[in-house]
């Protein structure tokens, strides 16, 4: 076991120095060693895919070197990350190695005759050789999914750019998912730091609309499939969500961001479909709500402040929430009853916001 | 040999010049006609591969000075690296570009143009997206990783976009507009046998919108039923029913390869042209009688111009017998009158004939037998005083039910 662990750890290094300029002083023979490892790892995840116990030893082993190479979260390197990476990691080191122009010209012509082997026989007896058939079948499989792709993103959804973008979301999200609940399985403060350090990359409102794509991903979304077989038992991403949620909750600023720049509609949806996010988005617009005052002169509720929540937009997410089903509708109303009760329960408008954000929303009903 | 190269020479220049008025692809008139053409595109691909690769690089590049120019062209045109397998061959031709042994700097270069290209191909892809490849990056993922998850979401979305479709059919405002589905099924082309994309083509097909005429490119079902035709494709019988209802070229063209395959082959048993019936889900069809009559159409011809010929009526009969019994499955008799799959005969014996004669005990042959004969004499005398058909029509409907037509030839 000891010894698998320790070829486990040194090829997940292979991988990682694929991508360096150090292949410079890779030979041919090197090219078809890792070629070959890359070939005995793939047997090791076939043969140990329903091996409970070397499953969970082999994982928490790429899951402490993955936290080590990069304490603030995570690997700037994409390596072997999971079990499952392990079924398609000669692909990976394929990709890797042909996109590498620091792969002297010997070693280079070395890799294309162990990729593309040719037309081939399709039952070829040899092992290598089939295995060999296989990953170049893998690598034109995924070429031909990229030109589908970019077919897609440019002819498929004419002006509907909408749909086209939710659909790069979502894939966004499920990704988002599978590293959080990967993080949380080390490490209990890894969903933490992977999110803090994802928020300083990505640009802030894409980072919040994949926070909600994933946060509405229905549980019963399988993983993004892979050129490879299953074999390791299915994981939902729920435990993902947790983390996301439990992270949410826990910091004020980035969720009160959440919720002042998404769209109503979407905050909605999300509200709906988890309890705890619903009580602080409440709790924040009934907040906002208090910040605004009746302009006399003008007959209008106006913000205190420059950069508060404006009348429309608050009277626009409250009616949006009051358009999904109950409970949440009734939740809301009621609580912008007791506001309103607090407040002296006028009749009149102009004098309590609530009162008239409560005939605004009637009204707009 | 020389004859061959001369040939592969002019068809050499023929895609040369094709390549350079496609460019990227960008109209509706190049993308049509790329979409013509892939399935040649890719016979000539392999040609050159095999040329290619009994030579060494300096030789290629000797007797093809624009090789480079030729694959470098198809490795920017999204419809080839889509379509079926010329992704993989016009990596194999790039690899044999690449010299072993480079003597000066020109073959240097060369084999560093030809490396950045496969890099291109296989990794660095010029179309990516970008805000993808951001947040993957940063999550440590490779293209590996999300390019499948990532088409299979846009192909849900732009399903999920024609069922919705579909169903606002009166909102002309969120209806999608007919050039857009068109365009979508252009795209699709390429793509028909490619698994993720099964359900947007089955969308398409199974969509009907809410325009009179044809929205759907010929291409696409001409790609869709070619796939079917060589087995890469797991559509379902009802998107395939569609298919034929909407284009019948395609339906035509699947009559005639059954046909093919049923002269073609040798030694055929009544069993063998029953798999190959089963397996043409023609009979299951054919429950449709749009699709019914214009198969008997074609079987009608065939009989015609064979003068019966013993093959084409053991073919009528095993379809009948594979017909009847799909209609009994599906129990769409209620659906559909008998009258609208023969039109020219009476139903009465219609009826009769649709028994199958194993069902009746071997004494009682004879009554049904000598009904059928009385009633199908009154049929042809009709015809003599000016109605429609005639004494072929007569024999025609006869030799469907071949159980009834071999007791009679065994009775005579």
């Amino acid at each position: 076991m000891e010894s698998l662990l320790e070829q486990l750890q040194r090829f997940s290094e292979v991988l990682a120095v694929s991508r360096t300029t150090h292949v410079s002083s890779w030979d041919p023979a090197t090219v078809r060693r890792a070629l070959q490892w890359a070939r005995y790892m793939r047997h090791v995840h076939r043969r140990f895919g329903r091996h409970v116990r070397i499953r969970t030893a082999l994982e928490r082993r790429l899951q402490n070197q993955w936290q080590q190479e990069d304490g603030a979260g995570p690997a700037a390197i994409p390596g072997l990350t999971n079990f499952r990476d392990l079924g398609h990691c000669d692909l990976l080191l394929s990709q890797r190695l042909l996109e590498n122009r620091a792969l002297g010209d010997a070693a280079f012509r070395c890799l294309l005759q162990q990729l593309f082997p040719g037309p081939g026989v399709r039952d070829a007896e040899e092992e290598t050789l089939r295995d060999s058939l296989r990953l170049q079948d893998s690598l034109a499989l995924l070429s031909r999914r990229r030109a589908a792709v970019h077919l897609l993103h440019v002819h498929g959804f004419g002006e509907n750019s909408a749909l086209r973008d939710d659909s790069l979301v979502k894939t966004q999200a499920a990704l988002l998912l599978e590293r959080l609940q990967e993080a949380g399985e080390a490490d209990a403060e890894g969903p933490g730091r992977l999110l803090g350090s994802l928020g300083e990359r990505w640009p802030q409102n894409s980072f919040l609309e994949v926070i909600a794509a994933a946060l509405l991903l229905p549980s019963s979304t399988p993983r993004p499939p892979r050129e490879e077989l299953e074999l390791g038992s299915p994981r939902t991403p729920g435990e993902g969500r947790d983390e996301l949620v439990h992270w949410l909750l826990g910091k004020s600023d980035i969720m009160a961001t959440f919720c002042r720049s998404l769209p109503a509609g979407l905050l909605t949806s999300v509200a709906g479909r988890h309890p705890e996010l619903f009580q602080v988005y409440l709790g924040l617009l009934t907040d906002w709500g208090r910040h605004l005052h009746y302009d006399l002169q003008k007959g209008i509720w106006v913000g205190a402040e420059a950069g508060g929540v404006p009348w429309e937009e608050l009277c626009g997410r409250f009616r949006s929430l009051c358009q999904a089903p109950s409970p949440l509708k009734d939740e809301v109303l009621s609580a912008l009853e007791a506001c309103k009760a607090q407040d002296g329960d006028f009749e009149v408008p102009g004098v309590s916001i609530w009162t008239d954000l409560l005939l605004a929303i009637e009204s707009g009903a | 040999m020389a004859q061959d190269s001369v040939g592969l020479y002019s068809e050499y220049q023929f895609w040369m010049g094709k390549l350079s008025v496609w460019g990227q692809a960008s109209s509706s008139e190049t993308q049509q006609d790329i979409c013509h053409h892939l399935p040649q595109f890719q016979e000539f691909l392999r040609q050159i591969y095999e040329v290619l690769k009994e030579m060494d690089s300096g030789t290629v590049i000797e007797r093809f000075p624009t090789i480079g120019q030729l694959l470098a062209k198809t490795c920017w045109n999204p419809f080839i690296l889509a379509y079926d397998e010329s992704q993989k061959i016009l990596i194999w031709c790039l690899c044999c570009l690449i010299n072993k042994e480079p003597q000066n700097s020109g073959e240097s270069k060369l084999n560093s143009w030809t490396r950045g290209l496969l890099s291109y191909m296989l990794s660095t892809f010029r179309f990516d997206i970008k805000e993808v490849g951001l947040c993957t990056q940063s999550l440590g993922y490779a293209t590996a990783d999300y390019y499948p998850g990532l088409l299979k979401n846009m192909v849900l979305s732009l399903v999920s976009e024609l069922r919705e479709n579909h169903l606002n059919g009166f909102n002309t405002q969120r209806r999608m507009a007919p050039e857009r589905i068109r365009s979508l099924s252009r795209v699709c082309v390429p793509l028909v046998t490619l698994p993720d994309f099964e359900p947007l083509v089955e969308a398409l097909l199974t969509y009907h919108g809410h325009e009179p005429q044809e929205m759907l490119w010929p291409e696409f079902f001409d790609a869709v039923n070619e796939a079917f035709l060589l087995k890469k494709t797991a559509l379902s019988k009802s998107a395939i029913t569609c298919l034929w209802l909407r284009h019948l070229p395609s339906l035509e063209k699947t009559v005639l390869h059954l046909f093919e395959k049923l002269i073609f082959s040798e030694k055929n048993s009544l069993r063998r042209i029953k798999d190959f019936m089963k397996d043409s889900l023609l009979p299951e069809a054919a429950c449709h009688p749009a699709i019914f009559r214009v198969v008997d159409e074609m079987f009608r011809y065939a009989l015609l111009n064979t003068d019966g010929a013993p093959e084409v009526l053991a073919t009528v009969q095993v379809f009948t017998w594979c017909f009847i019994e799909a209609l009994e499955i599906e129990n769409t008799q209620l659906k559909f009158a008998l009258k609208t799959y023969f039109p020219y005969a009476s139903p009465s014996l219609v009826m009769v004939l649709l028994q199958d004669p194993k069902d009746i005990p071997r004494g009682l042959w004879h009554q049904p037998l000598k009904h059928i004969s009385e009633m199908l004499r009154a049929a042809v005398e009709d015809q003599t005083q000016g109605s429609s058909g005639g004494p072929f029509e007569s024999w025609f409907l006869f030799i469907h039910f071949g159980g009834w037509a071999d007791m009679a030839t065994s009775r005579l």
